[in-house]
C-alpha cells in the first residue's frame, strides 16, 4: 500500500498521473501509479533499476500511450507529444554535425519557430549553463558533462512549463554530477519550470528536490512521498546538514524496505 | 610530419614493387605477351593515349550514368522502406533474393533486349551498384539514436522536419560509404556489358587487344581503368573530409 509521509496537496498541480499502468508483452511495468506534481515544483523519482521511472516520463511526455490511466498537464489530457514539455536524457543527443549553438536551437526548428529570433536566449542559457565560450564547438569537442549542460540549454530553450529529465547525470562522475546538480538548480531558480527528475542517487534527490517520490520495484508504484524542506539555494555545506543526512537516511530506508519485499 | 609519412610510404611502397617487377621480368625472361614489364606497359600506354581517353570516356560515361540511376532509385526505395511499414514487408525479401543473383550472368539477357548500344551497360552497372547504396541508405536513415527521433517529436518535429534535419543528414555519410563500394561495381558492370557486346569501351578495347595478344595495351588499359577509379573514389573522400568532419570515424 502507498503510504503518504507528508501531506499531499493537489491545488494548482502542473501534472496529474493518475492510475497509470503499462503492460509490455506480458510484463506488467506500471501498475495503477498515481501522483501529481504541483506547478513550479521539483519533484524527483528515486526507485530501484527496471522499476519504470524512465517509462513514467515518456508515457508524461507524451512519446508512448499508456496501456491504462490518464495523464494530464496543466489540465490538458495527453494524447501525444506534449507542447509545452522538454526532455532531458541520460545520454545527451546531440546532432554531432551541429554546433553547440544549432544544437540549442534544433528545439526552435523543430517548432517550425525562426531560428535567429532564439539566439538572444540561447546566448543567456549558455551563459547559464557556463558555456559561453564553446557556442561553436562540435558535440565531439565537448565533455560528456558539457554535452548534457548542451542538451539541458536546448530543453530550456523555448521555456518548457514541464521538465523531463531522465537520470541526466547518471553518466557522469560524482563531481561533474555534484556541480550540474548546483547549476540545474540555479537555472531552475531562475527559469521556475516544473520538472519531474529522476535518479538512481539519494544525495541527488535530496539536494535539488522539493519531493522525492520512492517508487516500488516492478511492476511500479509508489511506495513513499517525502517532503525536502531544506532552504534554497542548497550548497555543498549541507551535504554535511544533520537534516540533509536525516533526510537521506529516510529514502534509503524506504528504499531497503521495498528491496527487502 | 604525419601527412608528408601518409604520402610517402606508399609511394615508396609502389616504387619498390615496380621495380621488382620490371627487373623480375627481365631477369626470370618471361615474355612480354605473358607479363609485360612496367615500363612497356606503360609505353603503350602513352602511345595509345588518345585511344585510351576515347574508349575510358565511353565506359565512364555509362558507368557514371548507372551509378547516377542507383543512387536515385537505391534512396527512393530505401525511403519506401523505412517509411512504408507494409512496403518493407514486400521490398525486402524480392531485393534480398535478386541481390543473389550474379548479375554479371543477366548480361546477355540485356544484349537480347536492348541490343548492343548503350543501355544494357548502363543497366548492368545500374544494378551492380544498387544494392550496397540501398542497403547503406536504410541504414543511414534508421540507425538514429531513438531518444533523438523522440525529443524530435517532443519538440513537435513533423515526420517530413525530422526527415530533412535529422534522418537525412544521418544518412548522408552512409551514402558517401556506400559510393566507394559501388563505383568499382559499377564498372564491373560497364567494362562486362562491354566484353559481352558491342565496339567501344575499356572493355571492348581489352577484348581486342587480348585477340592480338597486345598483353601491354590490356595492361595499360588496366592503367587507364585505375586513374579513373581511383580519381572518382578520391573525389568522394574529398567531399567525406570537407564536409563529414563530424564523423567519429574522421576524428583523431
Amino acid at each position: 500500500m502507498p503510504k503518504s509521509i507528508t501531506s499531499d496537496t493537489s491545488q494548482d498541480a502542473a501534472l496529474v498521473v493518475d492510475g497509470l499502468s503499462q503492460v509490455f508483452q506480458s510484463v506488467t511495468a506500471l501498475d495503477q501509479l498515481s501522483f501529481e506534481a504541483r506547478d513550479r515544483e521539483f519533484l524527483t523519482i528515486v526507485g530501484p533499476s527496471g522499476c519504470g521511472k524512465s517509462t513514467t516520463l515518456r508515457l508524461i511526455a507524451g512519446l508512448n500511450t499508456p496501456t491504462g490511466g490518464l495523464i494530464t498537464v496543466h489540465g490538458q489530457t495527453v494524447k501525444g507529444p506534449v507542447p509545452g514539455a522538454a526532455m532531458v536524457f541520460q545520454s545527451p543527443v546531440l546532432l554531432p554535425w551541429r554546433r553547440t549553438m544549432d544544437n540549442i536551437l534544433f528545439t526552435a526548428e523543430m517548432r517550425g519557430l525562426n531560428p535567429d529570433t532564439y539566439r538572444k536566449q540561447a546566448q543567456v542559457l549558455l551563459q547559464l549553463a557556463g558555456l559561453e565560450t564553446f557556442e561553436n564547438s562540435f558535440p565531439h569537442e565537448l565533455s560528456g558533462g558539457m554535452q548534457q549542460r548542451v542538451s539541458i540549454c536546448r530543453a530550456l530553450l523555448l521555456d518548457p512549463t514541464l521538465l523531463l529529465m531522465d537520470e541526466p547525470f547518471g553518466a557522469l562522475d560524482v563531481i561533474t554530477r555534484e556541480n550540474l546538480g548546483f547549476r540545474l538548480q540555479r537555472i531552475w531558480m531562475e527559469t521556475m519550470n516544473t520538472v519531474v527528475f529522476v535518479t538512481h542517487s539519494i544525495t541527488e534527490a535530496v539536494l535539488l528536490s522539493d519531493r522525492v517520490i520512492i517508487m516500488s520495484p516492478r511492476p511500479g508504484r509508489v511506495q513513499a512521498t517525502i517532503d525536502i524542506d531544506l532552504p534554497r539555494p542548497r550548497t555543498t555545506a549541507m551535504l554535511q546538514d544533520s537534516r540533509f543526512l536525516e533526510l537521506s537516511v529516510v529514502i534509503r530506508k524506504e528504499m531497503e524496505t521495498e528491496w527487502s519485499e | 610530419m604525419l601527412n608528408l609519412r601518409r604520402l610517402l610510404v606508399p609511394i615508396i611502397g609502389l616504387i619498390a614493387g615496380l621495380a621488382f617487377w620490371e627487373y623480375g621480368v627481365a631477369w626470370a625472361k618471361i615474355p612480354d605477351y605473358i607479363l609485360p614489364a612496367p615500363s612497356q606497359f606503360f609505353n603503350r600506354f602513352f602511345e595509345t593515349l588518345p585511344l585510351q581517353v576515347e574508349h575510358l570516356g565511353i565506359t565512364a560515361t555509362t558507368t557514371l550514368l548507372g551509378l547516377a540511376l542507383a543512387l536515385i532509385l537505391g534512396v527512393l526505395l530505401a525511403l519506401l522502406v523505412v517509411y512504408v511499414r507494409p512496403l518493407k514487408l514486400l521490398i525486402l525479401p524480392f531485393l534480398a533474393a535478386f541481390n543473389g543473383i550474379p548479375k554479371v550472368a543477366i548480361a546477355p539477357l540485356f544484349v537480347i533486349w536492348f541490343g548492343l548500344g548503350d543501355e544494357p551497360k548502363i543497366l548492368l552497372a545500374f544494378l551492380m551498384a544498387l544494392f550496397p547504396i540501398f542497403v547503406n541508405a536504410v541504414t543511414g536513415l534508421n540507425e538514429i539514436e531513438p531518444d533523438m527521433i523522440n525529443l524530435a517529436r517532443l519538440f513537435g518535429g513533423s515526420k517530413f522536419r525530422i526527415f530533412r534535419k535529422v534522418r537525412l543528414i544521418h544518412a548522408l555519410p552512409h551514402l558517401t560509404d556506400a559510393l566507394k563500394v559501388a563505383f568499382p561495381l559499377a564498372l564491373v558492370g560497364s567494362v562486362v556489358g562491354e566484353f559481352i557486346g558491342g565496339n567501344r569501351g575499356v572493355g571492348y578495347l581489352i577484348l581486342s587487344a587480348q585477340f592480338n595478344l597486345d598483353t601491354p595495351l590490356v595492361f595499360a588499359c588496366l592503367l587507364a581503368i585505375t586513374i579513373f577509379t581511383s580519381a572518382g573514389i578520391g573525389f568522394v573522400v574529398l567531399i567525406e573530409e570537407l564536409a563529414f568532419g563530424w564523423r567519429p570515424s574522421r576524428r583523431q
